[in-house]
């Protein structure tokens, strides 16, 4: 027995399958993020039950912490009702990332095992939550793009067939170049996708990498050095999560029309 | 795509199951944490709005109330200085009418003793002029120191008081 090192075993990359629920797998990433849902459910309560206009120490903490996330969401979409309308997702998403981080720190949580495995694993350490949120968020902006500009408007963003046609009723010169805007177009198709890919990995990645190292450092020596890492990823857990907000929320403003356009801007 | 995204462990059913969840978090979060939240906050900015609207509007209400009292107490301070204007003007109207009618009663009185003077001293004249002419007949009849009777010392008296009033 070694007092000075904590050996644990380097978690797999693969999701963990714990058991089946009609035929579904539920992997330990799942039943975290019911943990988080019974936890928000038991906020919800508390919202609604002690939330008063004269507030309390937890409501002033809880409104500082929504003002802070709905500037932040003003200072990206630089236009208050834009903001309005995307908040309930880009803080439903923070504030998930945020607690999906933190609660894997939280010491003995991932002690506790089923059949000899983790029965909660930190959701953002399985790449299919972070795949599955990017893919849902990059579907969504998507949807709301094609409702914003049209179908038509939408896919001529990606296939610039008119501005060919156009150019070369100008000129051969300018319809050579529109030729390169084709190309460019289709290219863009490609950016949607690498969206999902770079907003998954880099939130995974970086969560996946934190809990190995911790796990490493552990293992070399148990005291102190874990404890500053640990700080570490509290910091990289919060810092991912608004990374991943901030992203889907300026990827938002990308796919609508500008505010001016729009004339929503106040 | 699916193989390279299978070594970093992808599958479906994992990443289904997890968007479900979160679209049940987003769910409460929405509909019962966001939205609350959202109204108590609207409601104190909208409370402390109103605190504020309602101290404007007091501000200038007393600014006007100010405004009002200070034109009343120009008017009252207007109007009592008419009233002790002319106050001050029936004062001097009836301390003339007081003068006047005074001067008029002193000089009735005046008057009347002035009568009443006159009437004395010609009764005073009357009854020396018959003292003095009693006197002179006594005296004539003493220097003469004749004797005469009542009829004669009347003449005489006649006389002198004759030459007296010549005299």
């Amino acid at each position: 027995m070694n007092f000075f090192s904590i050996q644990r075993d380097i978690p797999g990359i693969d999701p963990v399958f714990l058991f089946d629920v009609a035929g579904f797998p539920i992997a330990a990433s799942t039943v975290m993020i019911f943990l988080i849902i019974v936890l928000f459910v038991v906020l919800a309560v508390v919202v609604r039950k002690t939330f008063t206009t004269i507030p309390t120490r937890f409501q002033t903490v809880m409104e500082f912490l929504y003002v802070g996330m709905v500037d932040m969401l003003d200072e990206v979409t630089n236009d208050k009702k834009r903001s309005e309308v995307i908040f309930p997702v880009i803080g439903a998403m923070f504030i998930y990332l945020l607690v999906a981080n933190l609660l894997g720190l939280v010491p003995g949580l991932s002690e506790i095992m089923v059949n000899g495995n983790q029965l909660f694993q930190t959701p953002t350490g399985d790449f299919n939550t972070t795949f599955g949120l990017a893919l849902g968020s990059i579907i969504v902006i998507n949807l709301i793009s094609i409702k914003e500009w049209g179908i038509i408007a939408y896919l001529e963003k990606f296939f610039k067939f008119r501005d060919v046609i156009k150019g070369f009723k100008k000129s051969i010169g300018e319809g050579s170049i529109s030729l390169v805007d084709l190309f460019v177009g289709v290219l863009d198709i490609v950016g949607e996708i690498a969206k999902v890919i770079s907003l998954s990995i880099r939130l995974f990645a970086n969560m996946y990498a934190g809990q190995i190292l911790m796990i490493i450092l552990l293992g070399a020596f148990a005291y102190i050095l874990p404890g500053v890492w640990y700080g570490m990823n509290i910091f990289v857990g919060a810092l991912q999560a608004m990374v991943f907000a901030v992203l889907v929320a300026a990827y938002y403003m990308l796919a609508i029309k500008p505010a001016e356009e729009a004339g929503t801007q106040e | 795509m699916l193989e390279i995204l299978g070594t970093i462990g992808f599958d479906y059913r994992v990443a289904i199951a997890n968007l479900v969840s979160f679209l049940i978090i987003y769910f409460i979060l929405k509909k019962w944490v966001f939205g609350p939240m959202k109204k108590i906050i609207d409601d104190r900015r909208s409370m402390i709005q109103q605190g504020i609207d309602k101290a404007q509007q007091s501000e200038t209400e007393l600014l006007v109330a100010q405004q009002q009292a200070e034109e009343a107490l120009k008017q009252a301070r207007a109007e009592a200085n008419g009233i002790v204007a002319s106050a001050k003007e029936t004062a001097d109207d009836q301390l003339a009418h007081a003068k006047k009618k005074a001067q008029e009663e002193a000089d009735a009185i005046v008057a009347k003793a002035d009568v009443q003077i006159e009437k004395n001293k010609t009764q005073m004249e009357k009854e020396l002029f018959e003292k003095t002419a009693g006197l002179v007949a006594m005296g004539v009849q003493k220097i003469l120191e004749e004797d005469v009777d009542t009829k004669r010392n009347a003449e005489v008296s006649k006389r002198a008081l004759e030459l007296l009033k010549n005299q």
